[in-house]
């Protein structure tokens, strides 16, 4: 298996990136940890005339500081995520969604910019991601401008990126006061595996009366891009989060997911695992705040 | 367009004459002779390509050869020292961690680059470890059992200040 002939550029600055993709635009596939890109040349998907590859470029690292929330370069990897002492402390959610990418190997190349801008319905960053309104910054010779992840992965595997732009980054505001997010998918071994579902949740609680004041709850696999669960969500705000509540919103989550039939999992075998994660990561979130 | 690159592999620098389309595991099994990395899926799904960059695990075959100069790789051949495997080879062969061996070169690179982050792993930590890494044998309980061993033997070395 040999990849097609294409032109190698590293750039070294984001001005020279933005230049590169200014001008080659259709021609080019930006490279980043290359586990998807290099298997779609190799499968003759992509036959970009120029690769340009980010590992020259400043654009990797993790900043928090609180008032201003999280900043993440497209170019950190998913093992920095997962290891990030201030993400597991202050955003969970996400150092469990990127603990659970591909493998070991997978995740030391792998980056954040990667599984959001490759879009897969099953792609583990983005339902936490939501969860967390998080956003992403869009770089080009014209400017940035700034996103809701929502509106940046508008369908499978389709983004709302032009191609003279890159992603610069993923910021994530400060996490809700007390507030606790929970992540985690299902599949059908411990690594390496496609997820059947998903559930990432966001809750935060008033001290004052015990209810849930705000609540996220995005579902991955069981639908186009990670979708939430507005209803639920909206049935979730307002009550105490007791067994019986959470129990409620749980299949509430399950009914309004949209999964297929595909060859990991029945449509109505997702719906449920829907339902099964929900449950824990909302009780595993409450008791995070309690 | 072909180019000269320079690699850094096992200590040594090598010229390397390659189109930018070329990945490294062809790199390193077809034009510098070093077949001890295996060319497994070649998808990065069963980890026997398993190299480390800079340190980390990476996965030669899909990554280009171009992006890796400036680069420290480590292969398996660059594990023996002076002769003498490396205590986590050696442990592979004394537990009896090796049946077909197509997995064992990826096996060792990953358990040597959890050993160098974690000198004393629990079972639980091995197996995340080597997570990356198929062994189409199944011969997973002593390939942990020869990770732990190894871990045993590097920490005595280290206790009695003569390194890895």
């Amino acid at each position: 298996m040999s990849l097609p002939p294409f032109e190698y550029l590293a750039p070294t600055t984001t001005a020279d990136l933005a230049g590169l993709l200014a001008t080659h635009r259709d021609k080019c596939r930006v490279l980043a940890g290359g586990t998807d890109l290099v298997n779609w040349m190799a499968e003759k998907i992509y036959r970009p005339d120029y690769v340009i590859d980010l590992r020259k470029l400043p654009l990797s690292g993790i900043r928090y500081e609180p008032g201003r929330g999280l900043t993440i370069g497209a170019a950190t990897t998913i093992e920095a995520i997962e290891r990030s002492p201030e993400i597991r402390r202050f955003y969970l959610a996400l150092a469990q969604a990127a603990g659970q990418i591909g493998s070991p190997q997978i995740r030391a190349m792998a980056t954040i910019g990667g599984n959001c801008c490759n879009a897969s319905p099953c792609a583990d960053m983005p339902p936490p991601l939501v969860t967390l309104e998080a956003r992403v910054v869009l770089t080009s010779t014209r400017g940035s401008r700034e996103l809701a992840i929502e509106e940046f992965i508008t369908g499978n595997r389709q983004t709302a990126i032009q191609p003279d732009e890159f992603l610069e980054c993923v910021r994530v505001p400060d996490p809700w006061p007390h507030s606790a997010c929970r992540y985690s998918p299902f599949g059908l071994r411990a690594a390496q595996e496609i997820d059947i579902a998903s559930v990432a949740v966001n809750v935060a609680v008033d001290p004052a009366t015990g209810a849930v004041s705000k609540a996220r709850i995005a579902m991955g696999a069981v639908a186009p891009f990670a979708m939430r669960a507005p209803q639920a969500e909206a049935q979730l705000v307002g009550k105490k989060p007791t067994s019986d509540v959470i129990d409620e919103i749980a299949i509430q989550c399950g009914r309004e997911c949209r999964p297929i039939d595909d060859l990991r999992a029945s449509a109505s075998y997702r719906r449920h695992i829907v339902g099964v994660l929900a449950r824990r990561m909302l009780r595993d979130a409450v008791a995070a705040i309690a | 367009m072909k180019r000269v690159i320079e690699l850094s592999i096992n200590g040594n620098s090598y010229d390397v004459v390659i189109s930018p389309e070329d990945l490294l595991i062809d790199v390193l099994r077809q034009k510098l002779d070093l077949t001890g990395t295996k060319k497994g899926c070649g998808q990065g799904d069963c980890g026997t390509c398993t190299v480390l960059i800079d340190g980390r695990r990476t996965l030669a075959c899909l990554t280009l050869a171009i992006a890796c100069e400036g680069r420290q790789i480590l292969t398996i051949e660059g594990m023996e020292r002076q002769g003498a495997l490396h205590h986590i080879q050696q442990a592979f062969i004394d537990k009896g961690a090796i049946q077909c061996g197509f997995c064992t070169p990826g096996m060792v690179m990953s358990a040597k680059a959890l050993l160098d982050e974690r000198p004393d792993p629990t079972e639980h930590e091995i197996k995340l470890g080597i997570s990356g890494n198929l062994c189409r044998c199944t011969g997973y309980v002593k390939i942990v059992d020869a990770v732990r061993e190894a871990a045993v033997r590097l920490q005595a070395d280290a206790a009695a200040g003569k390194g890895a």
